[in-house]
């Protein structure tokens, strides 16, 4: 499904990813762990198409194509969708209206005919109820005045809706409570398929107990340091990155 | 020849009151001219081809049935001195003053329109609205003018509420003012829109005469090509408790120029006010240009203010966002630019709600890729 090969990346001329090589096979999930500035949300622009994010060396196919030569939208037309670490409030752009016209503009690039308005209230009711998503929310603005938790909802509930084949979750769970936790995890693993990949970038283990990963990654400095089973996660818990970083510079 | 001696006399039939108006106009005029680009307030906007142009009026342009509930009266004698070289030339050139009053609640919109023509015209009107009335008013400046220059005088009685909508579509060159006088406890609030034109401005100046009156002034402000728009807002505190707002968004795209100019002035009468200013500006095009400049004087230490003003491209991270979820990036410009550029609309009668969303459709850049995205879901 996803091939990163020796990846290198610059933001602002500075080297963040440096040589990264990841393979996620399709219906597998895969974990991203890794301390604070490692690159984990780096790597989530870069496969999601962000400007300013500069690819020096390596590649990165999806499905069997280049992924780093198609614009954004291209991108979230063949598939990759991106749960945001920081989502964006745009005042006076309905949350509702924003995502149909991001839903037909799939279906458009695809060839699929556009949903009409009765079809897509349809399908946005029963998405809604998967992160128990209020009317209401629906309604507002782009996560304009949500809560955090809220706004993670709302990506969950984008993901639902647009049926991506490849989920980039950066740090979704931070700042849930157990509750939400519980919810945005619910609604991640009912999406979960043959199918259909995820990439689950996160801090802290306890999100794993919930979303139970198939590969966990290591990333220190850019690069993937260990690879291991959900085991390694728990192992990281308890010991911190130090071992980790140790072997990476050793 | 100075533009002076060109000004053909006034009509000899009218009263003497208006008369003297008149030539006290013309007198000063005489002194100051037009404004050049050393005139303080018009440092940005060049009216220098207006000096060598045909000035004289033509036939009136201005229509207008009257709903239940306004009267015409016969017109007194008014002058708004001090209101600047436009507004002498108007009192000076004006075929009449057309005189309005309201009374109580007026269920219809009055609507004035102006069909802008190839020889300048002068347009004068005074709306007064009686105690207690409550009306919306509605302005349209349609066509290419060769000169509109307007003036529009509103004063609202105590507790009268008025509801002004002033759509600037004309092509050619606008120049308008808009004064208006609030009574106690009275309410203003405008919505402008100005899209597009050669010159368009609008002073747009209200004092707020008596204890609690309150205005919300809002619009929106679209140059393009090489349009220039140029809207001068200027609210004075005179009374106790007023509360202003002021709130003003605008493109500028291609090589146009777009100029705002807004004050907030709190007298020594005018304790425990509130007066906010905000204005918002998109610079689109490469060649456009936006100045911006918001300006609050207090005479007073009760008062609660803001003022705010921002000129920028538009944001990355929306855009990115946006273009995340598969929506092209013309689209999603669109999209960001129409939200833009309604926000500073919310609350418009519903009677022009549909005829502005046109407009907007109709002049902001990408609106070709949102057709067909404006349909409601509930
Ligand atoms: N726009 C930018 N300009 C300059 N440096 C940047 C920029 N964005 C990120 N960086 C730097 O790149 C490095 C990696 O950042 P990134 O956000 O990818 O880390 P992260 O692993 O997601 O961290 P966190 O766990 O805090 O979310 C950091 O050192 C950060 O300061
Ligand atoms: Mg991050």
């Amino acid at each position: 499904m996803l091939k990163i090969e020796n990846l290198h990346a610059k933001v602002d001329g500075k080297d963040i990813l440096r040589g990264l090589t990841l393979e996620v096979p399709a219906g597998e999930v895969h974990a991203i762990m890794g301390p604070n500035g490692s690159g984990k949300s780096t790597l989530s622009y870069v496969l999601a198409g962000r400007d300013g994010y500069e690819v020096t060396e390596g590649s990165v196919t999806f499905q069997g194509e280049d992924l780093l030569a198609m614009d954004p939208e291209e991108r979230a037309a063949s598939g990759v969708f991106l749960a945001f670490q920081y989502p964006v409030a745009i005042p006076g752009v309905s949350n509702l209206q924003f995502l149909r016209t991001a839903l037909n503009s799939i279906r458009k690039q695809k060839g699929e005919d556009e949903l009409n308005a009765a079809q897509f209230m349809k399908l946005a009711r029963e998405k809604a109820k998967l992160v128990e998503l209020s009317p209401e929310l629906m309604k507002r603005a782009v996560n304009h005045g949500f809560s955090g938790g809220e706004k993670k909802r709302n990506e969950i509930f984008q993901m639902a809706m647009l049926e991506p084949s490849l989920a980039i979750l950066d740090e979704t769970d931070s700042g849930l409570d157990i509750d939400a936790l519980r919810i945005v995890s619910q609604g991640v693993n009912a999406l979960r398929g043959t199918d259909r990949s995820m990439l689950v970038i996160t801090h802290y283990q306890r999100l794993l107990d919930h979303i139970v990963p198939d590969v966990v990654h290591v990333l220190v400095n850019g690069r993937i340091v260990r690879s291991g089973d959900k085991g390694l996660a728990l192992e990281l818990e308890k010991e911190g990155y130090e071992k980790v970083r140790a072997e990476a510079r050793a | 020849m100075t533009l002076i001696e060109t000004l053909p006399a006034a009509p000899k039939s009218e009263p003497a009151a208006m008369r003297s108006v008149r030539a006290a106009a013309h007198e000063r005029l005489r002194a100051t001219g037009l404004p050049t680009k050393k005139t303080e307030d018009w440092r940005f906007t060049n009216v220098a081809g207006l000096v060598g142009a045909d000035l004289t009026p033509g036939a009136s342009t201005l229509r207008f049935e009257l709903p239940a509930g306004v009267t015409r009266e016969s017109a007194a004698a008014d002058a708004l001195p001090g209101a600047g070289p436009f507004a002498d030339l108007n009192a000076a050139l004006a075929e009449e003053t057309v005189v309005l009053r309201a009374e109580g609640a007026v269920s219809a919109p009055l609507e004035l329109t102006y069909a802008g023509a190839e020889h300048a015209s002068y347009p004068r009107v005074r709306l007064e609205l009686a105690r207690g009335a409550d009306l919306t008013l509605v302005e349209r400046y349609d066509g290419t003018s060769a000169l509109t220059d307007g003036v529009v005088e509103l004063v609202l009685g105590e507790g009268a509420r008025l509801r002004h909508v002033r759509l600037q579509r004309d092509g050619g060159k606008l120049v308008g003012l808009v004064a208006v006088r609030q009574e106690r406890d009275s309410h203003y609030g405008a919505h402008v829109l100005t899209v597009g034109g050669e010159l368009q401005r609008l002073d747009l100046r209200v004092t707020l005469a008596g204890k609690g009156a309150e205005c919300d002034l809002r619009g929106f402000y679209a140059a393009r090509g090489t349009e220039l728009v140029d809207h001068h807002v200027r609210v004075d505190h005179l009374a106790e408790h007023g509360t202003s707002h002021q709130r003003f968004r605008g493109i500028a795209d291609d090589k146009g120029t777009a100029v705002f100019d807004s004050q907030a002035i709190v007298h020594r009468t005018g304790g425990h006010a509130e007066a906010h200013q905000e204005n918002r500006n998109l610079l689109l095009g490469p060649g456009a240009a936006v100045h911006t400049k918001p300006h609050l004087e207090i005479d007073h230490d009760e008062v609660v203010a803001s003022h705010g003003a921002t000129v920028g491209a538009l944001d990355a991270d929306s855009l990115f966002y946006l273009r995340s979820r598969g929506i092209p990036e013309a689209v999603a410009r669109g999209i960001l630019i129409h939200a833009f550029a309604h926000e500073p609309l919310t609350g418009l009668p519903e009677a022009v709600r549909a005829e502005v969303d046109a407009e907007l459709l109709r002049v902001l850049p990408e609106s070709e890729a949102l057709r067909g995205l404006a349909e409601e879901l509930q």
